[in-house]
């Protein structure tokens, strides 16, 4: 059964929002975290290093397994434990979470990239004249790695646009509620609907393109200024 | 380039971070759009007076067409909207044990019932068998040649295991119905051991067909109302249903959900007289629905099954009396406060590049 307009339409809506929504659950704290990697040195920071890295090298299945078990009924996120229902697994909200947690990684390393791009001895030179941690923070070390933060940002989304492993495992396939486009192009090579892949892959390129022209944008600053006046 | 070296590198970094700020604008306002759009569709179920409830049905991925056609004639009729997941119905209960998040269980075997049922997830009441289906052996036709075939008629079992069939596409056996029953036939024919190693499973049996279909395995076993769905596959061999296992569709609603009253009826629909014809056209055997009596009800004053009329959909009094949990309580709880990060994550974020 080909999938019609609508359908279409549906899966990239669902996309999109499912991918918008991890980047936005994730953002804070990721950045956060990024900031924290490239500035503090605390206690056991290698090994809050190798878990923010972990979801990166895992293979998405795992992550997968891992949020199954843990938001199933019995498990210790679930509806028995709780006493509700978080209403996570094999809806949208799983899709969400399954990518917010794929793309963690990605956007807190692009980010703290970006904050070890900006001069350190700036940000003390900002001390000296009294500014505040926090505004040293808000009016000089953000706005001077903005680009890489925003990069870092559209880099997850990205990867929140393409994420199957986890998702089929903690969502499901389920078109109208969890299938996503990555999800809608497994269903249609599947049912051997070709038509309908080659559709999606389409537009998974059209999007993956746009993603990638923004963060190539971004991340290199040098060459912005140039282009514009060219 | 640039000729002045002294000024003209700041005028062009204000020019391109203004340009930057611009594009970024832009795309967090998309962003922004997609995820508020996002938030507005599932709640607000208080001010429209008929947003239409929505059920999901976990079904069997053999009942695709049947369910999609009876689907929209339900929808028209009832102020329902149906979601349909469909899949290897041991996945299905697999998904359903897990999560919980389906309304109706329509399965290609008792068995996957039986796993919901002994999590007391399963609305007992309403749990009937209600189709049966039979196993084919397929080929593709080859688009050349429509006359070339891997066997010879009259087909005996034994032609499976010629050379020529160097891969025999099964539904998963360890996981999908249809790759059970298929096993369970070739077992009883004594075949099962020389095949074993040649057998392509796929994910569902839906996915078995399209395996098919595209050449990638010479042949394969399908139920007869899958088979009857692609222009692309031919029928060598109709199992007599006397030799095959016993296939069974049992269909249940769930207990434990917001909407059980609306999945009853829902169910009531499906095993209807008209409901029967659409799932006869496509080649199921639709059973006589004796088996629910010797079940009895645990509510007693329930409607003899098999009775159907249109007023079900509306919530009967005799309905009233289900548990029925106040509409969408965890859901809209969850997501406005999944909404609260995403509003701190934008409105941080549009301050940040609206700053200078």
């Amino acid at each position: 059964m080909p999938a019609g307009d609508e359908s279409t339409l549906e899966v990239l809506r669902l996309t999109l929002v499912v991918a918008a929504s991890a980047t936005a659950l994730v953002a804070l704290p990721a950045l956060a975290t990024g900031y924290l990697l490239a500035r503090r040195e605390f206690r056991g920071k290698s090994v809050v290093e190798t878990v923010v890295a972990l979801p990166l090298v895992l293979p998405p299945t795992a992550i997968g397994y891992l949020l199954l078990a843990l938001f199933a009924r019995r498990g210790p996120l679930g509806e028995e434990t709780l006493g509700f229902d978080p209403g996570v697994l094999f809806t949208a909200r799983g899709a969400v979470l399954a990518s917010a947690v794929v793309a963690f990684p990605l956007v807190a390393r692009t980010a703290r990239v970006a904050f070890e791009g900006v001069d350190p001895r700036l940000e003390r030179m900002a001390a000296t004249l009294g500014w505040s941690r926090w505004r040293v923070l808000a009016r000089l070390s953000l706005p001077l790695a903005r680009r890489g933060l925003l990069a870092a940002l559209v880099l997850g989304f990205a990867r929140c646009l393409g994420e199957f492993g986890a998702t089929v495992i903690v969502a499901g396939n389920i078109p109208g509620r969890t299938q996503t486009l990555a999800l809608a192009i497994f269903r249609d090579i599947q049912l051997g609907d070709e038509r309908g892949a080659l559709l999606l892959v389409g537009l998974t390129v059209v999007l993956a393109f746009v993603c990638l022209a923004l963060v190539e944008r971004w991340s290199r600053p040098a060459r912005c200024a140039g282009e514009e006046v060219a | 380039m640039h000729s002045s070296f002294v000024p003209a590198p700041r005028a062009n970094g204000a020019r391109c971070s203004s340009v930057v700020r611009q594009v970024a604008r832009a795309v967090l306002a998309l962003l922004l759009l997609t995820v508020f759009a996002a938030a507005q569709v599932p709640p607000a179920p208080a001010p429209k007076p008929a947003a239409p409830l929505e059920l999901d049905v976990y079904a069997a991925a053999s009942l695709r067409e049947a369910l999609t056609e009876l689907g929209k004639t339900y929808e028209r009729d009832h102020a329902v909207k149906l979601v349909f997941n469909f899949g290897s119905s041991t996945d299905l209960a697999r998904q359903i044990v897990a999560g919980n998040q389906a309304d109706l269980f329509l399965s290609a075997d008792e068995k996957e019932l039986d796993k919901v049922a002994e999590e007391k997830l399963l609305d007992d009441a309403s749990r009937a068998s209600v189709l049966g289906n039979q196993l084919v052996v397929v080929e593709a036709i080859d688009p050349k040649d429509a006359a070339k075939s891997f066997f010879t008629q009259p087909f005996t079992v034994d032609q499976l295991a010629r050379p020529e069939v160097k891969l025999l596409a099964l539904a998963d056996t360890a996981t999908v119905p249809a790759g059970r029953y298929a096993k369970a036939w070739l077992e009883k024919k004594e075949l099962w051991k020389t095949l074993e190693a040649r057998v392509l499973p796929g994910l569902d049996v839906r996915a078995t067909l399209a395996s098919i279909e595209s050449g990638a395995a010479q042949a394969g076993i399908v139920y007869r109302t899958d088979a009857a769905v692609s222009k692309r596959v031919r029928v060598v061999h109709a199992v007599p249903l006397d030799e095959g296992p016993r296939i069974v569709y049992g269909f249940a609603a769930l207990a434990k959900r917001p909407h059980v009253a609306e999945a009853r009826a829902l169910l009531e629909f499906l095993r209807s007289a008209d409901a029967r014809k659409v799932f006869e056209a496509r080649g199921f055997v639709a059973l006589p629905s004796a088996k629910p009596e010797a079940k009895p009800a645990k509510n007693s004053h329930e409607k003899p099954r098999g009775e159907v009329d249109e007023t079900r959909n509306e919530r009967t009094s005799e309905e009233a009396d289900e548990p029925l949990a106040p509409l969408e309580p965890p859901r809209a709880l969850v997501s406005s406060s999944l909404r609260a990060p995403w509003a701190c994550a934008c409105a941080g974020a549009l301050a940040f590049l609206h700053r200078k």
